[in-house]
């Protein structure tokens, strides 16, 4: 770590740690494995400085119990893993979906399936992030781009966590977990709001059971049973469908306030990139290569990946005639990309990478230029 | 320093003269020795572990001894990874095209994995003996009655029951019938084969600690090998359940404040497990009973093999010493657990090494993992190596009597 003034020079894992810290966070309880160990080893190093606890765990689903224990215990906590181990956790991140447990995890991608591209870029999770686990459930998924972004968003995983008392993942991959950059550190405006648990009183009126903070005025019952509001379990059809509803609901009502966009150069646009994470970088110089020959291409990014701003991009697509989407992945954002739209006549260009490597600028540039002969 | 293309030339013809050097014949040689076990042809060959690697010798061994014969269910880590580097696998064949049947399995599975193996070559050897028993008149009822009676605990009884299956090939070559089509393709089982799980400590302590209880509590022939370097190799030094006291690794900066689990032990109390920690550069000869033990033992085993790694700060072309030195200081004891000598009456636990004769801080302060911390934390330091003194001593009290207990009987107290 090297620091002048504001300015520092930070790897993307260490910046979580750093943004976490800041968020308030607590608790780390982690598991090794590439390429998000280092979150674990920063944490292992800052945590005992400030009073805060490390725990390494046997497994990836035991750290995520830690996690959900010490949340439940008070603390603002932090997983962070890849592929496989979000493949392990996914069983408690239900229960934590279930039980309403606000606790933020990261997920520095990786090729998969399985153990895939241990040392290699992907972005192939971010279905999983939705659907990983079983059960009717909304979720939360932030995937930023830049250092700045990733630092502000991973304090903002953890407000969401505390305000919708859910899981949030942090998802960005192995390229931004492992480059280490110049970036300034955000003010205390930009990094939105940062306060303790017990300064939530909104929780309480998101949620459909009063919120108390854990082992303070009364008794809980928590469990990942379908439950009562008061926690206790019910089969009864109504309750319990009212309870999933809520579950969907708190999150989806919500999606205006959760909702975070990048646009660039979008104004007079005919084509659209749209894209996240860290081929939003290679989209950029692409777009700006672009605009030299003078084709009119700007670039929209969702910083809150899930719930997908779906509204938004239907808007979009209505403006542009035509759409480029890279990703390191088969087509996972363009598949909600066409989701969203809703004139067929608008081509959706995809731009894809699974071979563990960045998508280079020329890639983006040249479907560009192809979108374009289209139109 | 030499440009290595004419060399290579060259060279290529020489290594193609010493391919032709013809191998010893297995059943002629005496394998329970170091000497013998050496004249073994090796399949694990070019594995692309660091220079001095610790653990590629004990793969190299296993495949010299049952190499042939082996089927490895492999946790992902360093040894999946080395053992793996595809597009090329340093796992080979002989001449008779015979070489280690060779799988990755997850991180946490090997020893499930394995089992899986096992139960389908147990299932596929039930069928063989069914068919066997059916078509003995066409294939003659005393080369059956051989094929099940067949004694496979030496290499030449397995050569013999090689020859046997060749011969039923030769009866059924182009048979029509149902069942001898069928025999044919579960024929080989019926020579005996070698099971084994290997992985580092990462797996077997921690993530795959209890799929690989479930696998020892099963009572199938299953072997374990547990490349242990103390540490998560693969994914850059992270502290496991297997980490020294004292040791510095990331997620554990300020020494690892408790004492190593003690996983043999653990698999011991089971009673039906064959347990046994070896180390090569204390008593190599140890490392190949225990491994010809194991594999000769119809039942679970656990080998826990001390492996030296980079991670631990040492001179890698010194690897084999600072084992010893582990050994030496008693933090490492050397010993054998087998069930079958408690059928006999006899403590199921020998021990293989000497009663500590250094300090413990004699063998850690050559490791830079444990001498860091004398830089970094100097008091915490020296708090965590009499730490480290005291449980080792104590551990080594506590084995010795275990070694000690009176089997007599099997465990029955004697009547009055």
């Amino acid at each position: 770590m090297s620091q002048s003034n504001d300015r520092v020079f930070w790897p993307g894992n260490e910046i979580i740690v750093e943004a976490a810290l800041r968020a308030g966070c607590t608790f780390f309880g982690g598991y090794p494995i590439t390429p998000s160990s280092e979150i674990a080893a920063h944490m292992a190093l800052r945590l005992p400085q400030i009073g805060g606890t490390f725990i390494q765990m046997e497994d990836e689903i035991a750290a995520m119990g830690a996690v959900i224990g010490a949340s439940l215990a008070g603390a603002k906590s932090l997983t962070a893993t890849s592929g496989p181990g979000l493949s392990l956790k996914q069983e408690n991140i239900g229960f934590a979906m279930m039980a309403e447990v606000p606790c933020v995890i990261v997920d520095a991608q990786r090729g998969g399936p399985s153990t895939g591209l241990p040392t290699a870029p992907a972005q192939s999770d971010i279905m999983q992030a939705r659907w990983g686990t079983h059960g009717d459930h909304s979720v939360i998924a932030l995937t930023p781009t830049y250092p700045r972004e990733l630092y502000i968003e991973t304090i903002r995983a953890f407000h969401l966590a505390e305000l919708y008392r859910t899981p949030v993942y942090v998802m960005l991959d192995e390229i931004m977990a492992h480059t280490t950059e110049s970036f300034r550190i955000p003010s205390a405006d930009e990094c939105g709001i940062i306060k303790p648990r017990s300064e939530y009183t909104e929780a309480r009126v998101n949620s459909w059971r009063p919120f108390n903070d854990y082992f303070q005025g009364q008794h809980l019952h928590i469990t990942g049973l379908s439950h009562t509001a008061e926690g206790f379990p019910t089969t009864n059809p109504a309750i319990v469908h009212k309870s999933i509803l809520h579950l969907v609901n708190k999150i989806v009502n919500a999606q205006p306030q959760i909702e975070r966009n990048a646009e660039y150069l979008l104004d007079d646009a005919d084509i659209a990139v749209i894209t996240f994470g860290s081929p939003g970088r290679a989209a950029r110089e692409a777009v700006l290569a672009a605009r030299a020959n003078g084709i009119k291409v700007g670039i929209f990014r969702p910083i809150t990946y899930w719930p997908f701003p779906v509204q938004t991009v239907r808007d979009l697509v209505d403006r542009v005639k035509a759409v480029v989407v890279p990703e390191l992945n088969l087509g996972m954002l363009a598949l909600q990309v066409e989701k969203s739209a809703m004139r067929p006549e608008v081509r959706i260009h995809p731009v894809n990478e699974t071979g563990g490597i960045a998508i280079e600028p020329e890639r983006i540039l040249a479907a560009i230029e192809e979108a374009q002969r289209g139109i | 320093m030499a440009p290595q293309f004419p060399l290579r030339l060259r060279e290529r013809d020489h290594w193609n003269f010493f391919l032709t050097i013809p191998d010893m014949d297995r059943s002629k040689v005496k394998i329970n020795s170091v000497k013998g076990s050496q004249f073994l042809e090796p399949l694990f060959e070019f594995s692309g572990a660091c220079g001095g690697c610790g653990e590629t010798p004990y793969i190299k061994l296993l495949t010299q001894l049952f190499g042939d014969r082996l089927l490895i269910g492999n946790a992902t880590g360093c040894s999946s990874i080395y053992g793996g580097n595809l597009p090329t696998t340093p796992y080979s064949s002989n001449r008779d095209g015979r070489g280690p049947a060779w799988n990755n399995s997850l991180f946490e599975d090997c020893a499930e994995f394995s089992m899986g193996f096992r139960v389908t070559l147990d299932k596929q050897r039930e069928f063989a003996v069914e068919l066997l028993q059916k078509l003995a008149d066409k294939i003659g009822a005393p080369l059956v009655n051989d094929i099940l009676g067949a004694d496979q605990s030496t290499e030449g009884g397995v050569a013999l029951q090689r020859a046997r299956v060749e011969q039923v090939r030769g009866k059924l070559k182009g048979d029509k019938n149902g069942d001898a089509i069928r025999l044919l393709g579960v024929i080989d089982s019926v020579v005996r084969k070698s099971v084994w799980g290997v992985g580092g400590d990462g797996w077997a302590y921690d993530i795959g600690y209890g799929g690989l209880d479930h696998v020892l509590a099963s009572g199938k022939n299953v072997n374990l090998l547990v490349l242990d370097t103390g540490v998560y190799s693969n994914t850059g030094g992270q502290c496991s359940k297997a980490t020294p006291l004292g040791a510095v690794a990331k997620f554990a900066f300020g020494g690892k404040p408790v004492p190593r689990k003690d996983l043999g032990l653990l698999a011991m109390t089971y009673g039906h497990v064959y347990t046994a920690q070896i180390a090569l550069g204390y008593n190599d000869l140890q490392s190949v009973k225990a491994l010809l033990e194991a594999e000769s033992y119809d039942g679970p085993s656990l080998i826990i093999a001390n492996s030296h790694c980079i991670a631990h700060g040492i001179d890698m072309s010194r690897g084999l010493d600072q084992q010893k030195l582990s050994v030496e200081c008693g933090a490492w004891p050397l010993y054998r657990y087998d069930p079958r000598r408690a059928a006999e009456g006899l403590n199921p636990l020998q021990l293989d090494s000497k009663p500590p004769k250094i300090k413990v801080s004699e063998w850690a302060y050559t490791e830079t993992r444990f001498k860091m911390l004398t830089k970094m934390l100097p008091e915490q330091a020296q708090h965590l190596m009499e730490r480290a003194q005291e449980t080792t001593d104590a551990h080594w009290r506590f084995y010795e009597q275990l070694a000690a207990l009176d089997y007599g009987k099997n465990g029955k107290p004697e009547a009055k």
